[in-house]
């Protein structure tokens, strides 16, 4: 099986890394690695051929590809967005072709957005029209990762009538078999972060096109792959957060300030120690969302959302705490490893950005209110199925893809299990803070209650959406805490449950002891060893 | 003179200081060179000059409006054409004898840059084991070591220098020194490669080692041991004007939100129609107004009510600089792909928003050294601090209380 330190060794040093975004250059090389290791079997359903039975291992390869280079991943993972439709939608032929394309290399793009239509899927102008000799798009899509460099491509197209749920249909291009002067590239945009990788747009005119799944389906079966990627989207923002970590848990252990090392210091430890926690209570989220993929298939319209929201804001505010701890290391670019840590935050700033922004997914998540209160106050829980969602390691049944649905009907498992997961703690401290975090749910889930379901949902759905969240994330740190990863998990859930009553304007939880987990965080730093409580060490050392 | 009228309309597309040119020049990792040519015309620094000595600096809030001006259309002439020579002014205002003073105003109002040297990548905050040193000799001084991440420091027509000059522990083991860079000897100042950063592109961040380079007696600032007496009185002013200056990029952020909400089409409607972007930028514009009316008050208070700086000048830049970078945040989750991009009609935002990211740096502890004087700039956290309250008079200069 591949493992993290074959991938960090194919992507190679950190030098050429920072020169390839420095010049805005493709990471090639990389993306040959990655190749080359075997990373695209891992984008192929087993019935294909490949490799992805258990979307807990694709979260591991792509955040140990992230804490080298978010880059490389958001380029070579576009593989993986690009086909999700295929698997989902596709007949058999069509499956198998682009099976065989991406398990030899073959990168793939996915074209929802266009110039004038960015998260706004029922309105696209582009369109398919169907002729004797099969159907023709006409229009452009921008912008889009992988466009220039993908050989195969699936698009939304219009088909119908703007603007109504079934009047759009998804098609697979392979630009290989175009006829020339029915399409061309938009040139690459320049971007923030992530500059090198290939952002860039495909115009068509009268171009050929196969028909993915059948016509007016084609915003359902995006929505419904939406939920595998944007879960996987949290392998991007743990990797990131990894990296960020090491760098200043370094820098902090080896920073002589006044005769005394940093880490040696109050302040700065709390700070190395509240950031790991947000880490892990971001990890034991992401890792909960990916195996309840399997577990809890007709949850994840919920799963997804939270995943897709919380897991990039908690990493955005752990890279925002340690720039500060980092001072101008974090902004020069060419000290201190390369400028590596600048440029993972600019990096990192698209995760919340694209597959769908945080706001999106906040009104996804509101539309789903009623049903969540509902089965919060009648406590429904799938138990197996939350079981093996939160068996981390343990490799997962197979997913029925057929059980992926736009609206979940049981809610969310996770948090709805809250009550009983807190009724079986012992430890005081724990148990308190578990406490807390049931009765703040409970709160949070009345307040959903009361929301009118709404096309355009209140700014205050939107903050009740974030809080809900957050008690995902506590829930996911209680169901996967053991005695041996308490020292990750305690702080998580005591930094979850400030942030929630920072949100909910309530008194903030009691402090709880940060030094063990500053201690570890930093020992890792130094060794290579894990900075999360699943997370894996890491090859080079230091 | 009013900024905003020399700077003219931003989004006019021959304005060689409209939006277009900035974006250009941070793309080159330039200073934008119109811009500084049009201040040297119009004579900016004269707002960093107390009148005394020729100059327009008679009250703080004067340079901190002019200062926003600038740092509203762009940050990188904001600290590289105005706030670097600035903090040196203000050390020198505060310990500089006549002559000194009369030559740094003159050189100022000749279009001159001073650069404030106090930093060192190795040493950081931690300014009591500073590498960098000033020997005595029979005729002045003798300065070795290095100094890094300095703005302006090869250009600079003079430079503020921060210098261990005795290995005796305690709070008088430095002093400052202002020199010409045209009485350096060059073999004894090596120039190394400028350091680059995320934002601030075009600033030019130079770095240098210097080893026996003479200066003669009178270079010293002040009296020998008052270094950072110095640093800090000046501080006392730059940190106060740094709050009321990060209101300018939050403006212009929140002008590219609004204007990109009401121009985007989305849902059959405008952007600007969706209850969550419009309270995300009611919540800016609300953030934007507590800062200036908060920082309003702590830069006139620098003139009126002095003795209670201490308080004031630490809560408006601790509560300030958070609440810039969180609207920041807020404001990117309207622009959303916009935001990202370094082209286009809003590619600016990404421009202000790696621009503003130090304000959260360099965080300044109980014993925080004349970094601080930078940190102004940069500092989050509020900071406890000895020296003497200090309160600029009408004549611009600083006089100790
Ligand atoms: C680097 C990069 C790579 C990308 N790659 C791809 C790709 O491979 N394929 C692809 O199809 N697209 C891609 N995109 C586009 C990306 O997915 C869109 O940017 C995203 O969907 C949001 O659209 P928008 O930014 O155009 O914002 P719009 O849809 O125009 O929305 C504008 C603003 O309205 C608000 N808003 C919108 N909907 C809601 C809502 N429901 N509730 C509350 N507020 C809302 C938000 O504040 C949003 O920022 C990429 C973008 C970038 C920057
Ligand atoms: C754009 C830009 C322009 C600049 N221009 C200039 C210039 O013109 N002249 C100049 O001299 N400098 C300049 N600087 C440098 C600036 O002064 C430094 O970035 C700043 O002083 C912080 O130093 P540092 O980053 O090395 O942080 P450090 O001092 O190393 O601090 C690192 C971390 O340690 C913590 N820490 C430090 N001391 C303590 C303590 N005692 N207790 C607990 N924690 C502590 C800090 O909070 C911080 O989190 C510039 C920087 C930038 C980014």
């Amino acid at each position: 099986m591949l493992s993290g330190p074959l991938l960090d060794n194919a992507l190679g040093d950190a030098a050429r890394i920072a020169e390839l975004d420095a010049t805005a250059a493709f990471p090639a090389e990389q993306c040959a690695a990655l190749d080359a290791a075997g990373l695209p079997a891992y984008y192929v359903p087993p019935e294909w051929g490949g490799k992805l039975d258990d979307h807990e291992v694709l979260l591991r390869l792509w955040r140990d590809v992230a804490r080298r280079d978010l880059s490389t991943i958001v380029a070579h993972g576009k593989t993986y967005l690009g086909t999700a439709c295929v698997w989902l939608a596709g007949s058999e032929d069509q499956a198998s072709a682009v099976a065989k394309a991406v398990l030899g290399g073959v990168p793939a793009a996915w074209a929802l957005s266009e110039p004038g239509h960015g998260a706004d899927l029922l309105n696209g102008s582009l369109t398919a029209t169907e002729s004797a000799d099969g159907w023709r798009l006409t229009g452009a899509k921008w912008p889009i990762n992988n466009a220039t460099r993908a050989d195969l491509l699936t698009v939304l197209a219009r088909t119908g009538t703007a603007g109504s749920a079934r009047g759009q249909s998804l098609f697979l291009v392979d630009k290989s078999t175009l006829a020339p002067g029915t399409w061309q590239h938009r040139r690459k945009a320049a971007t923030h972060g992530i500059r090198g990788v290939d952002i860039s747009g495909i115009a068509f005119d009268g171009a050929r096109a196969d028909l993915l799944g059948a016509q007016g389906t084609g915003v359902e079966t995006v929505l419904r792959a939406l939920q595998l990627t944007r879960t996987m989207c949290g392998g991007l923002s743990l990797g990131a957060g990894e990296h960020a970590l090491r760098l200043t848990g370094r820098f902090v252990s080896t920073r002589v300030i006044q005769r005394k090392p940093l880490i040696d210091r109050a302040q700065p430890r709390s700070v190395l120690a509240r950031c790991a926690g947000l880490l892990a209570a971001a990890e034991a989220a992401a890792l909960v969302g990916a195996r309840s993929i399997h577990g809890l298939t007709g949850e994840m319209s919920v799963a997804s959302a939270i995943v897709k929201s919380v897991v990039p804001a908690l990493t955005d505010l752990v890279i925002a705490d340690l720039t500060e701890l980092l001072g101008a290391r974090s902004y020069l670019t060419d000290v201190y490893e390369y400028g590596a840590f600048q440029k993972l935050a600019r990096d990192h700033q698209i995760v919340s950005v694209f597959d769908g922004s945080t706001p999106v997914n906040r009104s996804a998540l509101a539309q789903q209110f009623p049903r969540l209160a509902r089965a919060y106050a009648a406590e429904t829980v799938d138990g197996s199925g939350l079981a093996e969602a939160v068996d981390i390691g343990v490799r997962p049944s197979e997913l029925d893809r057929g059980e992926l649905v736009l609206a979940s009907r049981n809610g969310c498992s996770v948090v709805q299990s809250l009550p009983g997961v807190v009724a079986a703690l012992s430890e005081p401290e724990l148990t308190a803070m578990a406490r807390s975090l049931l009765a703040i749910t409970a709160k949070v889930v009345g307040l959903m209650a009361e929301v009118r379901p709404a096309a355009r949902p209140a700014m205050a759905a939107y903050e009740l959406a974030a809080a809900y969240e957050l008690c995902y994330v506590g829930a996911a740190c209680l169901h996967l805490w053991t005695a041996e990863n308490d020292v990750w998990l305690r702080v998580a859930l005591h930094a979850v449950l400030t942030r929630l009553t920072a949100v909910l304007r309530m008194p903030a939880p009691e402090p709880v002891d940060h030094d063990p987990l500053a201690e570890l965080v930093a020992d890792a730093a130094m060794t290579g060893g894990a900075i999360t409580p699943f997370g894996a060490g890491d090859s080079r050392g230091h | 003179m009013d900024i905003d009228e020399l700077l003219a309309d931003p989004r006019a597309a021959d304005n060689p200081m409209g939006f277009d040119a900035v974006l250009a020049a941070d793309e080159r990792q330039e200073m934008l060179a119109d811009g500084e040519r049009l201040l040297d015309e119009h004579g900016f620094n004269a707002e960093f000059v107390p009148t005394r000595l020729g100059g327009r600096l008679d009250r703080v809030d004067r340079v901190a409006a002019a200062l926003r001006a600038l740092w509203r259309r762009d940050p990188c002439l904001g600290l590289g054409y105005g706030f670097s020579s600035f903090i040196s002014g203000m050390n020198i205002w505060t310990a500089g004898d006549e002559e000194q003073q009369r030559n740094a105003a003159k050189l100022l109002l000749d279009n001159g840059k001073i650069a404030a040297a106090f930093h060192e990548l190795d040493h950081g905050n931690d300014f009591a084991h500073a590498g960098f040193a000033a020997r005595a000799t029979d005729d002045g001084w003798l300065l070795s070591g290095r100094k890094e991440v300095v703005t302006n420091l090869r250009r600079a027509d003079a430079l503020v220098l921060f210098a261990r000059t005795s290995s005796a522990a305690g709070s008088r083991g430095h002093s400052q020194f202002l020199v010409e860079t045209a009485d350096l000897p060059g073999e004894s100042v090596r120039h190394l490669s400028r350091l680059h950063s995320s934002g601030m592109r075009g600033v030019q961040l130079g770095r240098a080692e210097f080893t026996d380079c003479p200066v003669p007696r009178h270079a010293l600032l002040g009296d020998p041991g008052q270094g950072m007496e110095i640093a800090l009185r000046a501080y006392q002013v730059t940190r106060a004007v740094f709050p009321a200056i990060s209101v300018g990029p939050l403006d212009t952020a929140l002008r590219l939100a609004t204007e990109f909400a009401l121009e985007r089409k989305l849902y059959g409607g405008a952007v600007s129609d969706i209850p969550y972007v419009r309270a995300t930028l009611a919540r800016a514009y609300a953030d934007l107004l507590a800062i200036d009316a908060f920082s309003a008050v702590a830069v006139r208070a620098l003139h009126l009510l002095p003795e209670e700086m201490g308080i004031y000048a630490p809560a408006a830049k601790y509560l300030t600089s958070r609440v810039v970078l969180d609207a920041f945040e807020d404001l990117r989750s309207v622009l959303g792909a916009q935001a990202y991009l370094r082209e286009g009609k809003y590619g600016m935002f990404q421009k202000l928003h790696r621009d503003i990211a130090p304000a959260t740096f360099a965080t300044c502890h109980e014993q925080a050294g004349p970094q601080s004087a930078w940190a102004a700039i940069l500092n989050l956290h509020p900071c406890k601090f000895a020296s003497r309250q200090s309160v600029p008079s009408a004549n611009g200069r600083i006089q100790p209380t």
